[in-house]
Parts: C-alpha cells; structure tokens; sequence
C-alpha cells in the first residue's frame, strides 16, 4: 500500500477490458474536464473508440487532491499498468456484469498488477442497471475474493462512482490498522 | 438473471465453481455436441443430472458427462436458483469431487491462459491430486516457493512459455495453486522479477501514511448518500 507522504496528489488508478467503463467512472468522479487519449480502433473491440494511453481526470475534496488514472483495457498497452500503478493509493477494476465473455481478461489484469504491484483493489462489476446482468457476489467467488472487495454500480452515477472509492479506502484502512476495523462498511440505496 | 453466458467463455470448470455457493438448476444447453444438460445442485452437491431430459445416475456415467463438459462444453448456460425442496433428488455426487476426477484434454484457448508474467504460489491445501495432473505438480510445486510465473516457469523447466501457462492454468483450475498478490508477500521475501520484466515494480511497500486517505474518505463519506448495512 502506498499513500503520498508529503500531503501532494494521491493517485488511484482505474482498469479492466475494454467497455467495462472506464472512461465512463473517470468522467463520472472528475471535476475536471477529462483528458481522454481515445483513438479509433484498429481491429474489432465492439466500439469505435477506445483509449490509448490513459484517460485523466481529477478530485479535491477539502484541500486533498486526488489523480485519477484510467488504464488502456487493451493488453497490448499493459506497460502502462505498472508505469500507472507506481505509488498509487489503490487499483479499481471494472468489469461489464453483461459481458461474461469479459470476466478472464478481467482476472488476467488483475492478477498480472497485483502479482507484480503492492496495490489494494477493488472490482466494480459495471451495468447493474440491466436485468440480465451478474452480481457482485457471483463474481466474488469467481474472482476468488472477499465479497467485499466485490462491488456493483452503474459508472454514470457519481455516488455509486463515489461509493466504489469509499469502499477501497475503507478496505485500505482497515487493513492498515486492523484494531480500527470499522464495524460496518458503507451500502449504497441502490438494487447494486 | 445473474449467472449466465457461454461455454466458451467461461469454461465448465470455472462455472461449477461460481455455483457452489449456489442452489438451484444449471441449463447447459446444446452443451453437448447439441444436447442439452441440466444439474439440480444444491451448494456443491450434484443431486440430479439430465441428459436431453432423461436422467443419468450411475457415477461413471455422470462422470463421463462431466470430463465433456469439461474438455468439450459448448454453448449458452444459465442458472436458476430454487429452493431445496423444488429440486430433484437423484443422487448425491460432491461436484468438485468429480472435477477433480476430469481433466481437459484438448488445448485450452489462449484467451484462458494466465498472463506470462503472473506469479502462483501453491495453495497447500490439503488432498490427493489426481493421477493426470501428477506428473505436471512434481515439477511445478517445488519452483512455486515465492512465487512462479510462466516465464520463469518456461525457464527452469526448458518448456515453451505457451506450455507453462498450460500447466499453471491445468493446477489452477483445481485449485492446487493461486495467483500471489504483491502486497500479502511484501512482508516475506520475494525473489526478483523475471529479468524479461523491464519495469522497476515495487515489491515491498514503502511506509503507509493514512491521514490523507482518511481525509478523503471522511469528505467522500459526506459527499454520499450513504446506509449502514
């Protein structure tokens, strides 16, 4: 776990395959304009856009900065997901729920950061606003993680964006300082 | 719905394991070179098994079924909760019992295979590993101390790196290893990266300050319309 010790920008970094909504989160959690690195797609990713090096976008909450990255989902770009993660305070991933066909190449960027990078994380399991889509729990066992570590939102609504953050840092903390444990961790008013 | 999707994409294995937890009927249609299965299952136990609608109930043959499943599942799945008592009770065969028993042996989709650079450890749990995979854990589990990944792997045993990422995903699938996480190791040591990896990737984390984040959280917690759950 890392965390900036001299009171500067923390830095979280978002990643998952391509379509998970990546771009979307950033954009949501952003007060700034997002600076997107999107090109057109040279073969078929079932979108005409997707980005390219990251995708930028920033928070300050009562003075505190926060950086927020968002990584390319095609592994072509994987240099970049340890150039991002060096010093961050947390890694989300996001997987579509909808999109089972996505759910290896999900696990396959979050075991290759992770092996490599001391970096807490998340999953946030986009699209729960379909009906045919995932829940986190099912995932959790997929991705064999504490379902706590498992997270469901839609990626266009900024307290579910909010909350997937709030729940990372919790975790962080937790671990940090396990004699501080909270005794309940945050739900949203949401089906998620 | 919540569990679905195809073969294909999420194999048998893989699939059986997200329903453990689980009770209810697994439709595996046109699962079979065109015929279709159901599973009653009731948390990791097997109590029925269709074939086309006609039930199967000795082991060897339910057995059978699940090595095609496993080698040869095709098409679309989908799993449907049920209370205990609207299922069927045929038999009672544990299904990770009978995964374990299978083995696939046609090539696994590159797709499925875990990225050349993701480290396993072994598991050590407890139990028998099946005869098919004896040969390949013998090799492996003693390289696994600290972490291996294909590329080492591919190294010390003179295998191609395709080859060893065949075998991890084979131990896997089993359970009998798992992916290493960089920060649960980064109190113990952990041998170098792969020389193959250029980029200096902390391994051991430097000290934690918690006040930002602590900062953050408090201003996100007010920002959000939260519940206690």
């Amino acid at each position: 776990m890392t965390a900036d010790l001299m009171g500067g920008p923390l830095k979280l970094v978002i990643s998952g395959p391509v379509g998970a909504g990546k771009t979307t989160f950033v954009q949501t959690l952003s007060e700034t304009p997002v600076i997107a690195t999107e090109a057109e797609a040279s073969e078929d990713i079932g979108k005409l856009n997707t980005t390219v090096a990251f995708d930028f976008g920033t928070l300050n909450l009562d003075g505190q900065e926060l950086h927020i990255y968002g990584t390319p989902g095609q592994d072509r770009f994987n240099f970049m997901w340890d150039v991002l993660c060096e010093g961050a305070l947390g890694l989300i991933v996001l997987v579509a729920g909808d999109r089972p066909q996505d759910f290896t190449h999900a696990r396959n960027i979050l075991e290759y950061i992770t092996s490599r990078n001391p970096i807490p994380f998340v999953i946030g399991v986009t699209h729960q606003d379909l009906e045919y889509v995932w829940r986190p729990a099912d995932l959790a066992v997929y991705f064999n993680l504490d379902p706590l570590q498992v997270m469901g939102l839609n990626a266009t609504e900024p307290d579910q964006a909010r909350g997937l953050l709030i729940r990372l840092l919790e975790l962080t903390l937790a671990d940090a300082a396990p004699v501080q444990t909270p005794t309940h961790t945050f739900s949203l008013e949401t089906t998620c | 719905m919540s569990i679905f999707g195809h073969l294909e994409d999420l194999p048998f294995s893989e699939l059986a394991r997200v329903t453990q937890t689980q009770t209810g009927t697994l439709f595996l249609r046109t699962a079979l070179a065109g015929r279709s299965v159901e599973m009653h299952l009731q948390t990791g136990i097997l109590l029925a098994l269709f074939v086309d609608g006609f039930p199967v109930r000795d082991e060897q043959r339910v057995l059978t079924i699940i090595n095609q499943l496993v080698d040869q599942g095709s098409g679309t799945f989908d799993f449907q909760s049920a209370h205990p008592t609207q299922l069927l009770h045929d038999t009672t065969y544990w299904l990770n019992d009978l995964l374990h028993r299978a083995h696939a042996r046609t090539a696994v989709p590159e797709m499925r295979l875990p990225h050349p650079e993701t480290r396993f450890i072994a598991t050590r749990r407890p139990g028998a590993v099946a005869p098919e995979l004896q040969p390949i854990w013998q090799r492996v589990e003693p390289l696994l101390e600290g972490g291996a990944s294909a590329v080492s792997l591919a190294r010390q045993l003179q295998v191609s790196e395709h080859q060893a990422r065949t075998m991890l995903y084979s131990l896997r699938a089993v359970d009998l290893i798992a992916p290493l996480r960089a920060a649960s190791s980064a109190t113990t040591p952990v041998p170098p990266l792969d020389s193959s990896t250029s980029l200096a990737v902390p391994i051991t984390s430097p000290p934690v300050s918690t006040s930002p984040m602590r900062r953050l959280l408090g201003t996100l917690r007010r920002l959000t319309q939260l519940v206690a759950s």
